[in-house]
């Protein structure tokens, strides 16, 4: 199978190499960059006044187009948030550097015209909504969320209420590749899932790829979550401070000595631990803190060593932290004592990019990166108590709980375009993975207690060889072709698997308006996600693939259709999809990660096989007044384990069967914006018993108990009732829905601009469910079923001024 | 949740070493119950009709393993700052060569002081029992258990007894340790050990699981943060009787001990 598909890849290759010469094109070639900022714009769109030929920037704002070779030629260049540029080619030199106005700084009749001559991208199963759009969403309590707003988007949703972990097309969020300038992230989540890591004023694009993988995208099987982030203001320095109910945030960008060397630093903080330590000092003079906080800090900085090279560091830190401090005394006859317990739970990322990128010639440039990605968790306790008449230390325990998985990637990139309507892409990646999936340690002043397995505990370290190439080809007007590679071998831990992946796609357009394509992609997993919830809990454990967990393989096959109406204010979308889940691995039943003690590949069922398949569609209305988009997917999301539902076919938790979402933004002018956001969707399937029957606690018999032990219970009575369950995910929670909505009121002041944002989540505060549980009436002995919803109505106001 | 309703029209009958040992009686329109008391190292089976449909289910009443006081010893190390004894349990079993399984409940009956806001004593004091002192939360973290059990047992489902197999120390004399977090100087212990059927252990485990996974919290045992934020999926009890029919049928036999320390 192996050796048929490379042959035909090669075929493929010759086929395009004879397909190079003979054809009447000019080629002309330069960059994109931002006319305020001179920041390179990535995926600014280019094409031709009379052909349907369109090209975008690539990831450095490069790109290079094919013209007619004919007097007089247009080529325009636009990007939503810009003004649309036209140029003659006639006058165009190589390696021109074409500089986009954003459209806020340049407001004016020209713009009707420009929001007329928008660009249609073509691309298959991409969304990607530009960060001017997103952040004139409604907000969550003064936070837009990056992910929670692609949550919204056909095909993509969000897990439990309040999560902004993404499932895409019926995978699972450790199925989602997320890179961040390129560096892989493990944990996207803030808070369970509240908010995600990604800061919307540090990020520059950010595009979600469903399917139709490019082959130079791999290790996981659902989705591409590419977020580029900011390189900073080339200019002048510029500032940004927003003050919002859960959190405050700072951003700065500006030039190093010459505008050569720019930087972008962004922190951010919550907010609702301050008024917490207050409460906790001024009620019980800080005897008792409990609470929650997190930080993100981003940092980035790019320094051109000449027009064509450039070097960039970026550096991005983050912590959460749930803590406990507790102070008491004990003054008694016995003793008087004080105590101090202090608890905590922290997780975070931490990831470093080094990048180094040449464009040694229009036509051929390479990029190399080195990065470093960790993701921490860990649990610390630590409890003393101190004599006070003696003034000695009487107790003194400690508990560490530690899981780290860190990786070490560096990747050699190569861009070729061997002619104008043929590029290659290719790359050589080679990673290294050392997973600790769960160390404890312990400390007591008896030494008998102590323990620490941190040496005994499992570090899985793993390596990934990785080789890809990848053509795009443009076969005529209509025609297009893009073909690719992505091998990876994967070994260590006594373990080796060479997995071979082909990725095809085909576009057609018929039209300037209309483009039809298909694509098929075989994606492969060397890394699995232990979880019982998929919450985008920190203790969640990741492991890398073992002989007995296999890396999980997902085939792919996409059809997607996009139409553009001749004004260019509406695009519509259609997506089908059908994907197919093999060597999946799911918990035993009745396992959890909390019964992760010691052989956790015992704990598994393995070799689960999936489907998934659906359709997506997409109205949206780009321009104007009134903006916005209404999305509708219908899927099917199904699993198979030999261990599990008594190895029948079952739908997975996250299968929803229809979900739709309606967004609309509206200027009432240039000074108040509303902005609203529906959801509706079908409900998550869960477990629920169809009856019970009494149970005889085995603990709670008349045995034989020694005298002066005349308790009753051997043990606390757990149950006493036994449920009887069908199948898994046999029921179905209510329908989800939520409305919420915005308003900003934007202000342009002699330095920057001033928004206030009022915003509301859940407006008419639907109780969604987020969870189930049992309680038994105390009165009448029935077992009541209970919903705990999360958020109910949440108003808040935030304060954002850019100087 | 319906709670099926009970079948008071069943013919029940017990059979021991495939011989009609004895009938079992409808009692309260719920239960029936039967009138001798199982003997050891034997097979049972228990035969239910009803409507002309038989439901049946098979079991073994192992051997005693007898817990002796004087041989099951608790060490205790007295942490004269932790103002107590930090337990080490030890207790001994001659392990037959077939495979056994057990359960251990552990028990402590302490003595409690409580004290009026003048620091006065109050009478009377009080005694309580908690026969599963390693279940409760705070003090998961103290205990540890022998390597050689270790492994078959999860705290972290609140279990209220210890289930364990003779997998690493089959057909040897061995003793056995739990360090049970700490004691008090007035602390008494007690220990029930059951050698167990494969079906009681099967039972029990599913038990364990079942009630933990199925979010009771009516009792409070359940009612943490953990439970809403880590649900997990509900798993089925283990039922060993055939034909169709839901419920468990399984010997064991038990002894216990007390221990004194001090």
């Amino acid at each position: 199978m192996v050796s048929k598909i490379s042959v035909g890849l090669v075929l493929l290759f010759s086929f395009f190499v004879s397909t190079l010469f003979g054809q009447d094109f000019k080629v002309i070639s330069g960059v994109v960059k931002d006319g305020i900022t001179n920041e390179n714009i990535i995926d600014a769109v280019l094409y031709g006044d009379s052909s349907t030929q369109e090209v975008s920037t690539d990831n450095y704002g490069h790109f290079i187009f094919r013209s007619m070779d004919r007097p007089s030629q247009k080529m325009l260049v636009t990007k939503a948030g810009y003004n649309l540029m036209e140029i003659n080619t006639d006058t165009f030199s190589a390696g021109a550097i074409i500089y986009l106005m954003p459209r806020q700084a340049a407001r004016s009749l020209e713009e009707v015209i420009v929001r007329r001559r928008l660009g249609n991208k073509t691309g298959i199963s991409v969304v990607e909504i530009p960060i001017n759009k997103l952040k004139m969403l409604p907000t969550i309590a003064g936070e837009v969320d990056v992910l929670k707003a692609y949550q919204l988007m056909p095909g993509i949703q969000g897990g439990s209420e309040g999560s902004s972990g993404l499932f895409v097309r019926g995978g699972s969020p450790d199925q989602n590749l997320i890179l961040i300038d390129d560096v892989p992230v493990y944990n996207i989540s803030h808070l369970g899932g509240f908010l995600s890591i990604l800061d919307v004023n540090a990020v520059n694009k950010l595009s979600v790829i469903k399917g139709g993988f490019p082959a130079r995208f791999g290790g996981r099987l659902s989705s591409v979550v590419d977020a580029r982030m900011k390189e900073g203001n080339a200019h002048q320095t510029k500032y940004k401070f927003d003050l919002g109910l859960i959190s405050t945030k700072f951003f700065v960008e500006g030039p190093l000595k010459n505008s050569k060397t720019k930087y972008m630093l962004s922190a951010r903080r919550f907010n609702l631990d301050i008024p917490a330590r207050i409460l906790s000092y001024t009620q019980n003079k800080g005897q008792i803190l409990a609470g929650y906080s997190f930080y993100d800090v981003y940092a980035k900085i790019t320094h051109d060593i000449s027009k064509n090279k450039k070097l960039s560091l970026f550096i991005y830190n983050g912590r959460d932290n749930i803590f406990l401090f507790q102070n008491s005394t004990i003054d008694n006859l016995l003793i008087k004592a004080s105590t101090k317990l202090s608890s905590s739970i922290k997780w975070g990322n931490t990831l470093i990019g080094l990048k180094y990128s040449n464009y040694i010639k229009p036509n051929f440039n390479i990029a190399t990166t080195a990065s470093y990605t960790l993701f921490k968790y860990s649990t610390n306790l630590f409890s003393s108590e101190t004599d006070l008449v003696r003034n000695v230390k009487t107790t003194d325990a400690t508990f560490r709980f530690l899981s780290s998985i860190r990786d070490f990637t560096i990747k050699q990139e190569l861009n070729y375009s061997l002619s104008e309507s043929l590029q290659l892409k290719g790359g050589l990646v080679f990673i290294n993975k050392l997973a600790k999936p769960s160390s404890q340690s312990s400390a007591y002043r008896d030494s008998v207690l102590s323990y620490d397995t941190s040496n005994a505990a499992a570090h899985l370290n793993t390596n990934e060889a990785i080789i890809y190439i990848e053509a795009d080809k443009q076969f005529s007007e209509k025609w297009k072709l893009n073909v690719g590679l992505h091998v990876n071998q994967f070994f260590g831990n006594r373990f080796s698997n060479l997995s071979v992946q082909p990725r095809l796609l085909i576009t057609c357009k018929p039209s300037k308006n209309f483009n039809s394509n298909i694509g098929y992609s075989i994606m492969s997993q060397n890394l699995h996600l232990l979880t019982n919830n998929n919450a985008g809990l920190p203790t969640d454990l990741w492991v890398p693939a073992t002989k007995i967990a296999v890396p999980s393989i997902c085939h792919q096959i996409s059809f997607a259709n996009n139409y553009l109406t001749k004004n260019r204010y509406f695009q519509f979308s259609l997506d089908m999809y059908y994907k197919y889940f093999t060597h999946l691995i799911e918990f035993k039943d009745g396992v959890s990660f909390t019964s992760f003690q010691s052989n956790w590949e015992q704990q598994i069922e393995t070799n689960g096989i999936g489907n998934a398949y659906g359709l997506e569609v997409l109205a949206e209305k780009k321009e104007g007044r009134l903006s916005g988009w209404v999305g509708y997917t219908l899927s099917y999301n199904n699993r198979k384990f030999n261990g599990i539902n008594s190895g029948k076919v079952f739908p997975y938790k996250y299968d929803r069967r229809h979900s739709l979402s309606v967004v609309g933004n509206y200027s009432v002018s240039d000074k108040i914006i509303l902005s609203s956001a529906f959801v509706l969707t079908s409900g998550f399937a869960i477990t629920l018993p169809s009856g019970s029957y009494p149970t005889v606690n085995p603990a709670n018999n008349n045995g034989v108990i020694p005298n002066g032990f005349d308790y009753p219970v051997l043990g606390s009575s757990q149950l006493d009732k036994t449920f009887i369950y069908t199948s898994r995910n046999n029921d179905r929670m209510p329908l989800y829905h939520r409305l919420d909505a915005s308003i900003t009121f934007h202000k342009q002041k002699l330095r920057g601009t001033r928004d206030w944002v009022i915003s509301f989540y859940n407006i008419y505060n639907k109780q969604n469910p987020y969870f189930y549980y049992f309680e038994q009436d105390t009165k009448t002995q029935k077992l009541h079923l209970y919903q705990l919803s999360l958020f109910p109505i949440i108003p808040s106001i935030s304060y954002n001024r850019s100087f | 949740v319906d709670t099926l309703l009970p079948i008071t029209n069943a013919k029940v009958y017990l059979y021991k070493n495939d011989n009609l040992f004895d009938s079992l009686i409808q009692q309260n329109g719920i239960y029936y119950r039967g009138h001798l008391y199982p003997d050891m190292d034997a097979h049972y089976s228990l035969k239910v009709l009803v409507d002309n449909k038989l439901y049946e289910a098979k079991t073994f009443v192992p051997l005693n393993k007898k817990l002796d006081s004087a041989t099951n010893k608790l060490n205790a190390v007295f942490d004269a700052k932790q103002n107590g004894f930090v337990n080490k349990l030890e207790f001994y079993i001659n392990d037959p060569a077939e495979r056994n399984y057990y359960e251990l409940f552990y028990g402590i009956r302490r003595i409690v002081y409580t004290y009026d806001s003048a620091g006065f004593l109050i009478l009377p004091i009080k005694q309580i029992v908690t026969f599963n002192p390693f279940t409760i939360q705070n003090e998961e973290i103290y205990v540890t258990l022998d390597p050689r059990i270790a492994d078959e047992i999860n705290l972290k489902l609140f279990p209220n007894s210890l289930l364990f197999s003779d997998n690493n120390f089959n057909n040897s004399q061995s003793s056995i340790f739990i360090n049970g977090g700490l004691l008090y100087m007035t602390d008494t212990l007690v220990a029930v050990l059951r050698n167990a059927s494969k079906e009681y252990i099967d039972y029990r485990r599913s038990y364990i699981e079942h009630a933990y996974n199925s979010k009771l919290h009516y009792n409070g045992t359940y009612k943490t943060i953990g439970t809403f934020i880590f649900p997990l999926e509900p798993t089925k009890m283990y039922s060993n009787m055939q034909g169709g029919a839901l419920g468990v049928f399984a010997g064991y036999s038990q002894d216990s001990c007390i221990i004194k320390g001090y």
